[in-house]
C-alpha cells in the first residue's frame, strides 16, 4: 500500500528544498539590504494570548491542537499578530524596528485547493506613519518579487477609505465581490480615483514617478479585509497565477490591541503560490 | 487577449447564446450542437467552455475560465471567492417549498425536505424557525414526498409545471435566480479593458430592471 503525506501540506525532496531554498536565499539577501531583520514567531501559539490581534475570519480558520492542559493550543494563523505582540512585550523602546519572517502560518482551507500550510515570506516595518514608508514598501515587495523572476506584475491598490460611502449591506457586498449587490462596478484607474482620500494620492504619485508605474492601478474595489489595517492596502497578482502572489498595507490599528500605539505597514509574499505555478 | 467563459449547459446556455451573440460574441451553431465542449468565437477572441452548472464556479475560482455565466442558485450553494460582475436577468426561476396538495398542515418540527439545495433550504429554515431535517438527493426531486421519502421538498422551479404535474403545491418562495456573470478577481485585473468592454455590450441586453448601472 502507498502511504502518501496528506494534501494540504508540504514535503520537498532535495530538488524541491533547493528550489525553496533558492528563491528565500534571493529575498533574504534583498530583505537585509533594507535593513529588515529576520525574526521567528511560535507555530504552536495560544488562542488567548493572540485573540486581542485576530479577526473574526482568522478565528474561524484557526487549527486547533489537543494539549494536556487548560490552555488552548492553535497553529499559528498569520504573522503579523504574534510580531506585534513581541514587540509591543518585549521591544517597545526599540521602535522604529524593520523586521521579517519566512515561514509557513497555517489555515482550515475552505476549499480542497487551498493549501493548509502557506509559507510566506515578508516584511514589517514597525513605527514611522508616513506615505514615504508606505511607497518603500510597496517597492521593496515588487523588486524582491522580480528579483526571484516573476516579471508582468499587475498591481492593485486600494484603500480603507474606499468603504467609507457605503452601508454596512454594501460594505458586505464590496468585500464579498459581489457587485450585483453592490449596485455597481468598482473602478480602476490611476490619480483621478485618489480624490476622496489625499494620502493615496501622495503615494500614487510616489508610484507615477518610478519604473513601477505602468503595473500599477488603483482599484475602488480593493479594501482590506482585516480590521487592523486603517490604509492603504495592495494585492499584486501576475500572469498564470489564481490568486495574488503579495499582498500587503498600512495597519496602524493593529500595535495599540497589544499595547503599544504605534503604526506599521508591511507586506507577505504568498511562496506556495509562486512555488506552485514556476 | 482571449476571454475563456464557462457557460452552464443546458437551459442557461441556450439563453446565453443569443444574447452573446447581440453583443458581437458569434458561436458557430454547428459547433455549438457538436459534442464539442471547447469553441471559439468568429472572432477568436472568446473562447466558450461548455460545463456543468455546478463546476462553473469551479473554473472560474481556480482561474481555468476567466468569466462564467451561472445560475445565482448555484452561487448561493457554492461558496468560492468569484467576483459577481452582472445580473444577466435571463433564466429566471426560483427556489420553492413544495408539498404533496392533500397536506393541510404548515411546515413544522421535525419536517423532512428533500432537496438539491442544502445550503438555502437550510437557511430558510433557521430563519423561519423550524428545526427541519434535509434530506440531500442529485435528482428528480419530486419523487420523494411521493414515495415517502420526506414530506415536502424545497427545489427550483421555473413554470411550476413538473412540479403540479407531479400533484405538488408550492407553499413557499425560498429565493428568485437569474443568470449571473462571474470572474476571477485576478484574471478581471489582467483583463479589465476587455472584461468591461463585454459588459458594456452585454448590459443594454440584459432584461432584468435589477442590473448595476455601470461606472466605466
Amino acid at each position: 500500500m502507498m502511504s502518501f503525506s496528506p494534501v494540504g501540506v508540504y514535503e520537498w525532496t532535495p530538488q524541491e528544498a533547493h528550489r525553496h531554498h533558492t528563491i528565500t536565499q534571493t529575498l533574504r539577501q534583498g530583505f537585509e539590504a533594507h535593513g529588515f531583520q529576520a525574526v521567528r514567531s511560535p507555530v504552536i501559539d495560544d488562542l488567548n494570548s493572540l485573540r486581542p490581534g485576530l479577526d473574526e475570519t482568522l478565528i474561524s480558520s484557526l487549527i486547533h491542537i489537543h494539549h494536556h492542559g487548560h490552555t488552548h493550543r492553535i497553529l499559528r494563523p498569520d504573522h503579523t499578530t504574534p510580531i506585534a505582540r513581541m514587540v509591543a512585550t518585549r521591544m517597545p523602546t526599540q521602535l522604529p524596528l524593520k523586521l521579517y519572517y519566512m515561514a509557513p502560518i497555517f489555515r482550515q482551507p475552505t476549499h480542497d485547493w487551498e493549501a493548509m500550510e502557506q509559507f510566506q515570506a515578508g516584511c514589517e516595518w514597525i513605527g514611522p506613519s508616513d506615505q514615504e514608508a508606505d511607497w518603500h514598501t510597496l517597492a521593496l515587495c515588487l523588486s524582491q518579487l522580480q528579483q526571484i523572476g516573476l516579471t508582468q506584475l499587475a498591481v492593485d491598490i486600494g484603500h480603507v477609505g474606499f468603504l467609507a460611502p457605503y452601508s454596512p449591506q454594501e460594505k458586505r457586498a464590496l468585500l464579498d465581490g459581489d457587485y450585483v449587490a453592490l449596485g455597481h462596478l468598482p473602478q480602476r484607474g490611476g490619480l483621478e480615483l485618489t480624490t476622496p482620500i489625499p494620502e493615496l494620492g501622495t503615494l500614487f504619485r510616489h508610484i507615477q514617478s518610478s519604473e513601477w508605474a505602468p503595473c500599477v492601478s488603483v482599484f475602488t474595489g480593493l479594501v482590506p479585509t482585516l480590521s487592523y489595517y486603517t490604509g492603504f492596502v495592495f494585492s499584486v497578482m501576475a500572469p498564470g497565477f489564481r490568486a495574488p502572489i503579495a499582498t500587503g498595507g498600512r495597519y496602524d490599528g493593529l500595535m495599540s490591541r497589544f499595547g503599544l500605539p504605534c503604526p506599521a505597514v508591511g507586506f507577505a509574499i504568498h511562496l506556495n503560490e509562486i512555488m506552485d505555478h514556476t | 487577449m482571449t476571454l475563456t467563459i464557462a457557460v452552464a449547459k443546458g437551459y442557461l446556455l441556450d439563453q446565453a447564446i443569443p444574447i452573446l451573440k447581440a453583443a458581437g460574441i458569434a458561436f458557430d451553431a454547428t459547433e455549438l450542437a457538436s459534442r464539442r465542449l471547447f469553441i471559439e468565437d468568429a472572432s477568436h477572441r472568446y473562447r466558450l467552455l461548455q460545463v456543468r452548472p455546478w463546476d462553473v464556479p469551479v473554473y472560474v475560482a481556480m482561474g481555468a475560465a476567466d468569466l462564467g455565466i451561472v445560475g445565482h442558485d448555484v452561487l448561493v450553494e457554492h461558496d468560492v471567492s468569484v467576483l459577481r460582475l452582472l445580473n444577466l436577468g435571463f433564466g429566471a426561476c426560483r427556489l420553492v417549498i413544495a408539498a404533496p396538495s392533500d397536506r393541510t398542515a404548515p411546515l413544522g418540527h421535525g419536517i423532512k425536505i428533500a432537496t438539491k439545495y442544502p445550503q438555502a433550504t437550510a437557511q430558510y429554515c433557521h430563519k423561519q424557525g423550524i428545526k427541519a431535517q434535509l434530506i440531500n438527493l442529485y435528482g428528480a426531486i419530486e419523487l420523494a414526498p411521493l414515495t415517502g421519502l420526506s414530506d415536502v421538498i424545497s427545489d427550483l422551479t421555473a413554470t411550476g409545471k413538473t412540479l403540479a404535474e407531479n400533484g405538488l403545491v408550492i407553499m413557499d418562495t425560498v429565493y428568485h435566480s437569474t443568470a449571473f456573470l462571474i470572474a476571477n478577481p485576478t484574471q478581471f485585473r489582467l483583463k479589465d479593458a476587455d472584461i468591461r468592454s463585454m459588459i458594456n455590450r452585454l448590459h443594454p441586453l440584459c432584461p432584468s430592471l435589477s442590473t448595476p448601472s455601470l461606472a466605466t
